[in-house]
């Protein structure tokens, strides 16, 4: 205990990582500050998008009442008919938009989209939503109002549970993790480089030790790390954001589909983010005994961190593969059948790395 | 001179930094032929559609004409009008798909690619003459801006008579551009449909220079090359005072040390993107450096002389430069960019000692600069993204055409300088206490 307590010293004397945990809660902060001021965007949004898609209606029916003076038929008729309550529905959408009721709000874009679905059947009618997407946002309508929560925009909302969502889309990343390693790492890096890694070999310590406890030093740090990201997003949430009603029970897609609520989803981040955290820290640890240089390690750490992005952006999101879950967001949504499964990868990848750095080490001598 | 060259020899001789140069070339070798294994896996499959096509067509032909005969014997003469449709569309996609099949086993590109131009060129002039965009994908219809270029970039394709970027879509390759309002799933189609993948070298690197391969390289650079002062001045490691008893003055060793530093940078990102030429050789060949790539010209001139601020997708010009002169703009602008990041980088080390905190500190503002502050001309941060400014994808969509590649070299250069002189300032009196 003693000795992981002087690792922290060590950390702490750096004076980089407490001013990481500090540029990371501005960011969150920031990033909330940002979302607050912005909620009217939300509306503008919402309104400009509507608003196009009723211009785009208003000019197909312009065109058919154009080939009905030419000639009549069925189809131009139904067309005309779904056409122009389509445009109703879109303008009363409009207005419930502007009045503020989700509830309303809601239930009248389940009726754009139904009306709109059957005005697409007829040649020549064109709506900017596809078919697949308009059933998709009814039956997300359709949860939302069963679950008793207004729908929320995913990039500026400061309701609690998607503020914290959009917090891990963008720190749960191959960037944030590097970010976090280049920081703690220097612990490890920099006894090697100032050669002050000699006078600890000296001890009556063994090696495999001296790794565990800096091992469990940086983990610990990262665990920090998550909980100030986590801990932060979720209290401005709470008392500054919105959280009245069930806010962790809002219902997200999932590539499948499928709904999975934002507090399940929440759960999964925490553990995807601490077991890829501590893999990431393994894999620092072989890479740093191994090169036992900063420059090499880091350079080596950056490669290995964006093949492992490449890997899943080019479509290769295989369960086995550590690599996949570096993007936490993604890894839940698009991939929701590799929960818990991918845990038990991640630990068993990092039970590998450190047997390997155990074998790096134990040789005497440098 | 002399000092130059001595800390040029001194660079070389750290293992860690051949250590990592290897590393370098192996990682982006390694992506390279990666890279094309995905584009070759792609071609393989379009391969094997266009010959089992040519054995399950026929097969499915024979039985449509029975089942013809049948409907014409009962006098069921919907049936035989729905036979007769589906027996057409049959035989003219056999016929494509043999021309296809043909060509590319001939190695005869060009036709392929008027072929495709054909199809794209079908799709402008229905869509023009009905003033009605006549594709759709899942519901959502293509932006006509794309038909258009995509159609004009398939016409000088086939006069190049190239192999063209593999597509997932071979019948209608559109090329994507920042026109595109695709959402939803619809999204996710169109980006999968329309992603490309270079095999060839210039290709390749035409493919990877979007995706901010040019920022990362330099930092990785910046990382291995940029610490010939901090790694000097450690408690540990006083190297810095010995020079201030040598008969030496402080400006020879700052610009002897920058200097060194930024040239090895500037070998390094010029050696990581030989590696995927080199490595093209063994594969595919590096491509035609006449390559059209597409440039943003947007909206046209008002005939009543009014500016105006809307996109118009069926208007906005654009026009095609070869790759060739895409990669010379490209290249000036790295090194003006290499200077930029090389000389931050610089200045962050002479106050802190730690190589990946400076890359850290150098990554957090670089990802600052270009998300938060907004995309002016006068923001050094907007030209990190080369891509977009040499094809003017950022002075078309934010309409100001002040964000060009010679006011980039101007205020990448200028900061650069006033960094390099900042460090200079700093050095004068580095004493390592």
């Amino acid at each position: 205990m003693k000795k992981i307590l002087f690792e922290w010293k060590k950390i702490t004397r750096l004076k980089v990582f407490p001013v990481f945990l500090q540029l990371t809660f501005v960011f969150v902060f920031g990033l909330f500050f940002y979302n607050h001021m912005s909620q009217d965007q939300i509306k503008v949004k919402k309104n400009e998008h509507f608003t196009e898609l009723r211009k785009d209606v208003s000019q197909q029916l312009l065109r058919v009442e154009e080939e009905l003076k030419k000639g009549s038929s069925m189809g131009l008729r139904g067309q005309q008919h779904f056409g122009t309550e389509l445009s109703a529905r879109l303008q009363e959408l409009i207005g419930t938009i502007q009045s503020g009721d989700w509830q309303v709000e809601l239930q009248t874009e389940i009726e754009v989209y139904e009306t709109a679905i059957q005005y697409i059947r007829y040649d020549g009618a064109y709506f900017g939503v596809s078919k697949i997407d308009m059933e998709r946002i009814i039956k997300l309508n359709e949860e939302l109002l069963k679950r008793n929560l207004p729908k929320e925009d995913f990039d500026l909302s400061t309701q609690t549970s998607i503020f914290m969502k959009k917090v891990v889309s963008l720190v749960m990343n191959p960037v944030g993790f590097v970010m976090l390693l280049f920081v703690l790492g220097l612990i490890v890096t920099k006894e090697f480089d100032d050669n002050t890694i000699r006078q600890v070999l000296t001890l009556p310590m063994a090696r495999v030790e001296y790794m565990f406890i800096k091992f469990v030093a940086i983990v610990s740090g990262g665990v920090l790390w998550l909980a100030l990201i986590f801990g932060s997003s979720y209290l401005l949430g709470e008392l500054l954001g919105r959280a009245k009603g069930n806010v962790f029970q809002y219902p997200i897609y999932t590539s499948q589909d499928t709904f999975i609520s934002s507090g399940k989803y929440l759960i999964e981040a925490i553990l995807y983010s601490f077991s890829f955290m501590t893999f990431a820290v393994g894999l620092l640890l072989l890479l740093a005994y191994a090169f036992r240089n900063t420059i090499v390690t880091f350079s080596a750490l950056l490669f290995i961190m964006a093949g492992g992005w490449l890997l899943t952006s080019y479509g290769f999101q295989n369960m086995f593969n550590p690599f996949t879950y570096q993007m936490v967001d993604q890894s839940i949504l698009q991939t929701p059948q590799f929960f818990p499964t991918g845990l038990a990868v991640l630990f068993v990848a990092l039970f590998a790395l450190l047997g390997a750095t155990m074998m790096v080490n134990r040789k005497r001598g440098m | 001179m002399k000092y130059f060259l001595f800390e040029c020899k001194k660079m070389l001789k750290k293992k860690s930094i051949w250590i990592a140069m290897i590393l370098s070339v192996v990682a982006i070798a390694g992506f390279y032929f990666f890279n094309y294994s995905v584009a070759d896996r792609v071609h393989q499959t379009r391969m094997l559609d266009l010959e089992n096509s040519q054995i399950d067509i026929p097969e499915k032909l024979a039985q449509d004409r029975i089942d013809l005969e049948e409907a014409k014997k009962a006098g069921d003469s919907a049936k035989v009008l729905d036979i007769e449709r589906g027996i057409a569309i049959y035989e003219k996609m056999l016929e494509d798909k043999t021309f296809q099949w043909d060509n590319i086993i001939s190695g005869n590109w060009a036709a392929i690619s008027e072929w495709q131009f054909e199809q794209l060129n079908n799709l402008v002039q229905i869509s023009i003459s009905q003033n009605y965009i006549a594709h759709s994908i899942m519901d959502q219809q293509v932006s006509m801006f794309t038909m258009r270029a995509s159609a004009e970039e398939r016409k000088l394709v086939a006069e190049l008579g190239v192999e063209p970027f593999v597509q997932w879509d071979y019948y209608i390759p559109y090329h994507p551009t920042m026109y595109d309002k695709h959402d939803g799933k619809v999204l996710e189609m169109w980006e999968r449909s329309t992603k490309r993948y270079g095999k060839q070298g210039f290709y390749f690197l035409y493919q990877v220079i979007p995706a901010f391969i040019i920022p990362f390289i330099i930092l990785i650079g910046c990382f291995v090359f940029g610490n010939n002062v901090s790694s000097e001045a450690t408690k540990k490691k006083r190297g810095m005072n010995l020079y201030a008893v040598l008969p030496l003055k402080r400006r020879q060793l700052f610009f002897a040390k920058y200097l060194s530093g930024l040239l090895f940078t500037l070998s390094f990102v010029l050696i990581i993107f030989c590696v995927p030429l080199i490595a093209s050789l063994f594969t595919s060949g590096v491509g035609s450096l006449q390559y059209p790539v597409l440039i943003y010209d947007g909206p046209v001139e008002s005939p009543f002389g009014f500016e105006t601020i809307i996109l118009n997708e069926w208007t906005d010009a654009f026009q095609f430069i070869t790759i060739g002169q895409y990669f010379s703009t490209v290249l000036l602008m790295t090194a003006v960019l290499i200077v930029f990041m090389f000389s931050i980088y610089y200045l962050l080390s002479l106050f802190i000692k730690n190589p990946t905190v400076n890359a850290a500190i150098l990554l957090i503002g670089t990802f600052f600069g270009m998300t938060v502050l907004p995309k002016t001309a006068y923001n050094p941060f907007t030209y990190v993204d080369i891509h977009r400014v040499v094809n003017r994808e950022f002075a078309v969509a934010g309409f100001n055409e002040a964000i060009t590649v010679g006011n980039g070299l101007m205020v990448l250069g200028a900061i650069g300088v006033i960094a390099i002189v900042l460090c200079y300032l700093r050095f004068r009196r580095y004493v390592v206490e």
